[in-house]
Formats: C-alpha cells, structure tokens, sequence
C-alpha cells in the first residue's frame, strides 16, 4: 500500500508539472496578443491630452494599453494614425475592468488611421485605450503609430469650469480665452445694490460661438446671453436687474457648451446701466437748492440725483429740469419729508426737459428735489442736466413777507416779486382824516392790490384793482383813529398770482 | 307836371343827401371799432401792432397753404393793453379764440389746427373791445406747431439718398417729413438709420413704394436718439421713398437735425452686382473671396468628366459663416451644405457629381441675403477622384516586362495607371502590386487588349499589396495592366506604388 502510494503521488505530481508547463505555455502564446507592459521597454504608457504619443504594434506585441486618467466624465476624441509600416490601426477605450466602452470599428477607409470620434467618459478616473491592429493576434499588419486624446470638452463638473478666474468689475473688460478643456470661465462679480447691468461677450478671436451667464452666490443661473446668431461673434444680457447687492458670477462660455465645438479669445465686459437702489451710489445728496440758481449734474449709471431743499414756509414753486448734453430724458420728483413722492415732472413731449409747475409745498421743512431719467433704473438716456427751482411765490408765514418796506407819508416806489409778493409800509394817521390811496404798476406786468390794514394787520378796507388791471384804489377813506395804520401792497392771486413788477404808492388827501 | 315835379325831386335829393351824410357818420364810427390794416402775417415772423381808444381791434391776415397746427400769441409791449386774439374764417365767424392770460399781458390761441388751407383773420383787440379801457402796442407772432401732412413742404422730394452715403437734414415744425428717393436694383435687403444730432428730434424713418404706400416704418428708440429699420426686404427693383420724420408726426413736438444713413444689407437675387462670376475654379486650387452684402460668390466649375470632389470653404477674416452651394448647369441646386458647428468652415464632402459640363460653385453666407456676417473667405475645390473617360486617366503607353518592376503614384487625379505587357500564351506569371509610399490600398487588374478585364486582384489582409497569382495567359498578345486603388474613382487612399510581372513562382 505504502508503495501503491508512492507510484501514486508520482503519477499525480507528474501529472500536475505536466499540466503546470503546459499553462505556461499558454500564457507565452497568450503574452504575444496582450499589452506590452509585461514584456516591453520602459515605455511610459501615460496618456495626456492633446499631447501626441508613438507607439509600436508588432508581431510580438500586438497590442498597446494606454492609460488616461480624467478629472471629469469628458468628451472626447481618440485617433491613432500609422506613421509606418503597414499597421492598420483599432483603438478603444476601457473601463477599469477592461470592458469596452468605445471603439474605432478598426480602421478608417484609408486604412491608415482609427478615430474614436466624439465620445463621452462615464466620469472622472483611470481608463485605458487600447490601440491594436485590426484582427489582433490574427492581424498581419505591423509598423510605428502615434496617438493624441484631443478634449472636446471637460465636464461641467470639472475644476477648469467650476473655478472662478477672479473678478470683473463694471466698465473694465476682461480678456480670456475659451477652450475645449476650459469652455465655462467665472469671473466674480460685486455688486453695491440691486444695480442693473449689461453683460456682454465678444469674440476677439478663433471660433467661439460666445454665451453669457449671471449666476447668484449660489450658483443658479439668473440670465443667460445666447450667441446672436445675426453675426456669430457676440452675446449680451442687455439690462439686468440683480435682485439684490452681494457677489454674483459672470460666466462667459460657448453656444451648446458641453457639446459645443467652437473656442477662442473673447471680451467680455460688464456695464453699469442704473446702481441699485440701495447702492450708495445713488445716496449722496448732491447738493443744496438754492432759489432761482441754476444748478448742473449729470445721470447715467447714477440714474438719479437728489437736490436738498430747505424752505421757511408753503412756498410755490416751480422745478424744471433741462438736457444740456447727451440723450437725457429728465425728470422731476419731489420728495416730502420722510421720502415720500408728493409731486412727479414726467418729461417733456420735446424730451428734453421735465417741470413741476406752480406746486404749493404743504408747509416749511426739508424736501428733496429729485432729478431723474425716463424709465428710472432702467431708462436708457444719459447726459448732463440744469436744474432751476423758481420761487413763484413765498408761502404766507415766510419771513421775506414779514418784513416792513419802511414808512409811507406821501409817495413811495415799491417791487413785488415771487419772494416779495406782498409788501408793507407804515403810515402814521390821523383819526378822521380822509386819504387816498394809489397805486400804479410802473413796470413789467403787475397787477397790483392794496389793502389798509390797521397795527394789529387787521384789514379795515381793500382798494380794488381797475379794469386795466395795472392799479388800484382807495378813495376817501377816512381814518377811524390816530396810530400806524398798514398799507399793504400784493399782487393779483397773492403767492400764487402770476404778476410781478414795480409799482408806485401814493397816500394822501383826495384830490379836489 | 314837370314843374309840378321839381320841388319834388328837390326834397328827395336832399333826403338822399342827409341819408347818405348819416350813412357815412355811421361809418366812420364803425371804423375805430372795426380792424385796422389788414396786413399779411407770416409764419415765425413778429409784427408790431398797436391798440388805441380809436382802433381797439386790428385785423390781420394769414394764408396757409394747409391745415396746419398753429399757435398764436400776442403780447404787450407798451401801455396797459389786455390783448386778446381771435381767429376769423372768411365769413370772419370766429373759429379759435383767446382772452387775456393770468399775467394780463399776453394772450394765446395754443394749439389750435386750422380747418384748411386758405386765408384767414387773426383779430387783435383789447378785452371787453369798445367798451374797454386798455391801450396800447403790442407783438403778435404765429408760430407753426406742425404744417399739414399733404402740406407741400412734406410731400415735396429732397433728392436723393444712397448707399453709404449719409444725408444731413432738420427736421422743423413746417417740414416734419422729409423724403428722399432711393433707387434699388433688386430685391434687396436694407438697414436704414436715423440719428438725432441736434435740437430735441424724436426721428422716426417710413419706407415707401412707389405709390407712397407705407412699407415699413422705425420708430424712435427708448434713448429717443436714433431710430433703425434693421432689415427691410425691398419687394423689387425700382424706386422707393425713403423718409425721415419725428414722433408723432403732425402731432409731434420735437425739432432738430439728423443723419440719415442706408445701409446695403443683402443684395436682391436680381441686383446685378450678384451677377458678376469672381472666376474659375481649378482643382486643387485656393481660391480667394469676400461676402458681404455681395453676400453670395458664383465660381465656374468646368469637368471634362463626373469627377468626384470635395469643396471646402475657409473664413480667413470677419466673422463670416460660410455656406456651400452646388449649382447644375441649369443653376438648380444639386447639393448644399451649412456652416460646420464652428462657424468658420463648410464642406460638400466627397460629391460625385453625375456628369461632365459646367457647375456653379455658390459661396455664400449664412442666412443668406438676410444674413448679417460678412469676411474673406478661401475656397478649394479638390479632385478627389478623375471620372471615368476624364483624360487624367488615360493611357500614357507604359510598359512593363518581366522582371523590370515600374512604379509610380497614385492620386486622386490620376487614380489608374496601365502597363501594356507583351505576354505569350501559354506562360504562366504573376503580377504583384506593392505600396511603397502614403495610405495606397492599392489594386491589380489584367486585361486584353480591348480592356476587357481577364482577373483582378484579392485585397491582401494588409491592404498594402495586391497580387494576381499563376495567371496563365490566353494568347500572344499585348495585355494591360491597371493599377489602381481600392474603391476606384471613389476610394479613399493615395500613394506610391511598385508593380511588377514575374514567372509563377513554382
């Protein structure tokens, strides 16, 4: 038994080196139709794009494994080309597990070239591209190759197209350049306010089809500029409104991105077309209004302009507003004291000029006098403007009306203005005098009225205008006691009369 | 009785005379109260009047020569005078009216349009008329706000506007709309620009036909500056009007100067500028171009047989997208291609064209005479393959013999070479077909005399030679032999070659 054994463990450890040496000769066989890494020089097998590599399929090796290592699941192009012998190139691509995921069919019909042509990576990671001769171990075809892996496009996801550049500002273009492996660039955008903006992307150069896009700080698309089709080579968001201040991204990018074909050199550029309207921009007061004084601003990006007013009484007023330069559309706007619109100059049917006509302010206090464009925020029209707030009369407490024009015992010259509407001047009576009084407008077109009044202002008789409107009389008013009695000159329609001019007073004895 | 008579017709003349004596103290009393001169007024011009306790009222006269829209104003000068203004028809009832303005010194007839063209009255007087107590001088000035749209000043033709050429006018309140003729020579397509320069216009442009038939109209921007018509397809050759006017026309306010522009877009199928071939095409060729609003090229292609080709086109500058076109000998299209997803490039790839003759080689732009790209362009047109009967393939008298190996190339002109053998019947050789040079696939073919094919030969596996093997020949006699490629006229490869003839191997 013991040596029944032995012949035994003989016959079964011959049979198993038989069988060993056997394998191994499979495994030489098999070695001539797989990769060469095993068997080859040092080749480095690494594969970058667009950056050609040669390789060599013979007898011996009729195979080569490439590797491609991916940040992202990209498109693109694999093409081996003979460069010599008579090798008829297959190319594919594989996944970690060696399972094909693309190939070239063979060879072209030239033969001499294999093209995988526009493919797209399941996602980012290691994968190999096995370039071999048609039909493989039972191909006859030898000879040199070179093969490039050509980047359509990177992923969206890629850190080329997720990076931001840095950051644009409005009015100072920037130059960059879209390619297959970079074709979405951000750049950062500040905003001050809930400004509106003009996006747009030029092509300066290559193929580029150009798209813009705004996209808020968390990254969703607000607006997107496709190509203009028209010519090909610009893309615009034309007014914008952000929704708030705070940092957006400006994307420039390529018509159908990801599938996009075209590259090239662009501008793009972001405008300011109206600042938000908490952006401090537009907070800084302008100035001061100062009465029947020009004042000169200009709006553009800055849409509107806010003048301060400061009045002593319910003054009449009128606000005009003229283009001096540019395409200005003004407007006028009247603030109350807490902001509030109380009164609103739309422009002109000549759009060159708004006006507030004959407003009665409600009363003393600070005001704003707000200069403003066609469409607000978002109007179109820039330029330099003049302003004008005319006083057409002082409110009935302003002090201008408190103020006595001095004494009257027989003749006086006076002026009635929009400041100076109503003017007083003392008379010193006597009871049970009879007196008349006179007056005659001397210039311009006043039309004049006049009251006596006594110390206290009391009105104890008003003289009427005559039908020429340019005077007016008491006659033979007798004094009801002995003091300073008020003689009150005023025009026609008080502080919102519409006359001004000069006149002359007379007092005294009736004429005979 | 006639003595009887003469006492009698003494009384009834003097009757008469005192008649006639309180006729003329009436008149003369009506006088003050009625106009003074009635002087003609002219529009924009300001005349001086004056109004007394004896002419209270002045009657002045305007002729239009259409309804316009006017105002009137008058306006003291001197002494206390409360104007007022009336204006009269011809029958002198009052049709517009104005009392003295709140600052007593002026008075205004706004906004008024006058019924038509003809003669008016415009009355000045002093309120409450006679019985008023005001005198004194006074301007009146009429003021055209906007003459009648068939006013001739709107109708009448300015001259003439041109391509690229811009016009500089003003549009005023008596000439809101001003018309210039342009003349087309086809259907083509045009951009017309109108841009404020001075003064407050709101321009507007109308494109019209020859009847004066609105084609299109622009209207002003939201700048208020400028106004575009970007794109008018003109329905023919001929003359059109082109006008520049304001917003709201008739009713507008606005005033200034322009610059009128028009612009050729897309020349019409019919302009003649089309007309004009830039050349011929030579295979293999770069031929050079620009689109335009010549916005298509016509090259002329002469083949002396169905060859097959390749057209390429190449935008070299601008940003034009360029187009193909394939043209037959009747100008019908035979084949047409788009711009590649680039933009910059198209291709009509590997076409076999049916016949010999002469084709159109159209290069064009994208979107055609409505496109709006322009640039150079290179255009190649590339043999890809001789057709058959083309005199690049014929026979140049070579030949070979045994054991003498000729060669040559391949190419897509020349895409069959044949070798006259003198064999003898009954010898048994082989002929093999080896590419030394390119991407050849190359192809063997024996023949009689009369080009009769005997046995051609297999594809290697390597597709770089070709061999007939053990070919018995039939006769005495001269065979040809034909080296060609794999796919013939339509194969795809080119390159050199070595063939040779031997004694079967044993």
């Amino acid at each position: 038994m013991h040596s029944t054994n032995r012949r035994l463990f003989t016959l079964i450890f011959f049979l198993v080196c038989a069988l060993s040496f056997s394998t191994t000769a499979f495994a030489q066989d098999a070695t001539a139709e797989a990769t060469p890494e095993a068997t080859t020089a040092p080749v480095d097998l690494n594969l970058t794009y667009s950056i050609a590599a040669s390789g060599e399929i013979s007898n011996s090796t009729v195979s080569q494994t490439w590797t491609l290592t991916t940040a992202s699941a990209d498109r693109l192009m694999v093409r081996v080309e003979r460069t010599s012998g008579n090798l008829l190139p297959d190319v594919s691509i594989l996944d970690a597990s060696d399972k094909q995921l693309a190939t070239s069919y063979g060879s072209d019909q030239t033969g001499a070239a294999a093209q995988i042509d526009n493919y797209t990576l399941p996602g980012a990671g290691t994968y190999k591209v096995l370039v071999q001769r048609v039909d493989g171990g039972t191909g006859v075809t030898a000879g040199q190759y070179s093969i490039t892996v050509t980047p359509r496009a990177t992923a969206a996801d890629n850190p080329n197209n997720t990076v931001s550049l840095g950051d644009i500002t409005a009015g100072t273009p920037i130059n960059g350049e879209l390619t297959g492996t970079q074709w979405y660039q951000r750049y950062t955008f500040n905003a001050a306010g809930e400004d509106v903006i003009r996006v747009t992307g030029k092509r300066t150069g290559g193929t580029l089809f150009p798209e813009v896009e705004i996209l808020d700080s968390n990254g969703t698309s607000l607006n997107i500029g496709y190509t203009d089709y028209g010519n090909g080579d610009i893309a615009q968001i034309n007014a914008f409104a952000l929704p708030q201040a705070g940092t957006y991204t400006i994307a420039m990018t390529r018509a159908q991105r990801f599938g996009g074909e075209t590259a090239g050199t662009y501008e793009l550029n972001v405008t300011l077309l109206g600042a938000g309207d908490s952006n401090p921009l537009l907070a800084t007061p302008k100035g001061d209004v100062k009465y029947d004084t020009a004042l000169t601003g200009d709006i553009g990006a800055q849409w509107y302009q806010d003048w301060k007013l400061t009045t002593t009484a319910g003054d009449v007023l009128t606000i005009k507003a003229n283009r001096t330069s540019g395409n200005l559309q003004p407007e006028v706007i009247l603030l109350g004291g807490s902001g509030q619109e109380v009164t609103h100059g739309y422009t002109s049917n000549t759009g060159d000029s708004a006006i507030i006509s004959r407003y009665t302010l409600s009363g003393p206090g600070n005001y704003v006098v707000r200069v403003s464009r066609a469409q607000g925020k978002t109007g179109y029209s820039t330029g330099g403007y003049s302003l004008l707030v005319s006083l057409v009369g002082s409110g009935k407490d302003s002090p201008a009306l408190k103020e006595s024009s001095g004494a009257i015992e027989n003749t006086q010259t006076g002026t009635i203005t929009g400041e100076k509407w109503s003017n007083i001047w003392t008379y010193q009576g006597t009871k049970g005098d009879v007196i008349d009084i006179t007056v005659a407008r001397t210039s311009d077109t006043l039309n004049p009225h006049v009251d006596i009044q006594d110390s206290n202002g009391q009105v104890l008789t008003s003289g009427y205008p005559n039908a020429s409107r340019d005077g007016a009389e008491i006659n033979n008013y007798t004094l009801p006691g002995t003091g300073e009695f008020k003689i009150v000159v005023y025009r026609d329609g008080n502080e919102t009369g519409y006359t001004t001019g000069d006149y002359s007073l007379k007092v005294g004895p009736p004429a005979q | 009785m006639h003595h009887a008579n003469k006492p009698f017709i003494k009384t009834g003349f003097l009757i008469l005379f005192l008649f006639s004596l309180t006729a003329l103290v009436v008149a003369q009393d009506a006088t003050p109260s009625a106009s003074g001169d009635s002087q003609a007024l002219t529009y924009s011009v300001a005349t001086a009047g004056e109004i007394s306790d004896s002419a209270f009222s002045q009657t002045w006269t305007l002729t239009t020569a259409s309804a316009d829209r006017i105002n009137v104003h008058v306006e003291r000068t001197d002494g206390n005078l409360l104007p007022a203004v009336s204006i009269l028809d011809a029958t002198d009832k009052p049709i517009s009216q104005s009392n003295v303005d709140q600052t007593g010194a002026a008075a205004e007839i706004e906004n008024f349009t006058l019924p038509g063209a003809g003669d008016y009255k415009v009355l000045v007087q002093r309120v409450n008329a006679d019985k008023g107590v005001t005198t004194g001088k006074y301007n009146l000035l009429i003021t055209p706000l906007a003459t009648a749209a068939d006013n001739p000043n709107n109708t009448v033709v300015l001259g003439d506007v041109e391509y690229d050429k811009p016009i500089n006018g003003e549009i005023t309140a008596t000439q809101w709309y001003q018309r210039y003729t342009f003349t087309a020579n086809g259907q083509d397509v045009i951009r017309i620009n109108a841009k404020r320069t001075g003064g407050t216009l709101f321009p507007e442009i109308e494109v019209l036909d020859a009847n004066g038939a609105s084609l299109n109209k622009a209207y002003t921007s939201d700048s208020g500056g400028t106004a575009t018509l970007e794109k008018v397809k003109l329905p023919s050759a001929g003359q059109y009007t082109i006008a520049v006017t304001r917003a709201s026309r008739f009713g507008g306010a606005t005033a200034g100067t322009y610059q009128l522009d028009v612009m050729l877009v897309g020349a019409g199928e019919d302009n003649p500028m089309l007309a004009a071939a830039p050349g011929s095409v030579t295979y293999d060729t770069e031929l050079k171009g620009s689109i335009n609003a010549l916005w298509y090229q016509d090259w002329t292609l002469t083949t002396q047989s169905a060859d097959l080709i390749t057209i390429t086109v190449m935008r070299t500058s601008g940003d034009l997208i360029p187009q193909i076109a394939l043209l037959g000998g009747s100008g019908q299209e035979v084949s047409r291609t788009n711009a590649s997803p680039t933009g910059d490039s198209a291709a009509i790839r590997r076409y076999q064209l049916r016949t010999d003759g002469t084709f159109t080689v159209r290069v064009w732009r994208s979107q055609g005479k409505n496109g709006l790209t322009s640039g150079d362009y290179s255009l190649k047109v590339e043999l890809v393959g001789s057709g058959e009967g083309s005199s690049n393939l014929a026979d140049k008298g070579n030949t070979i013999a045994s054991g003498q190996p000729q060669s040559g190339t391949i190419t897509g002109v020349r895409w069959m070479e044949t070798f006259t053998y003198k064999g003898t019947q009954g010898d048994k050789i082989d002929i093999v077909l080896d590419r030394t040079e390119g991407t050849l696939i190359p192809h063997i073919e024996i023949q009689d005399s009369n080009g009769q094919r005997l046995r051609s030969s297999a594809l290697s596996d390597s597709r770089d030679s070709a061999s007939i093997t053990s070919y018995t020949l039939p006769g005495n006699a001269d065979y040809k032999i034909v080296v060609s490629r794999d796919g013939g006229q339509t194969g795809y490869t080119t390159g050199g070659y070595s063939v040779s003839v031997s004694p079967a191997a044993k």
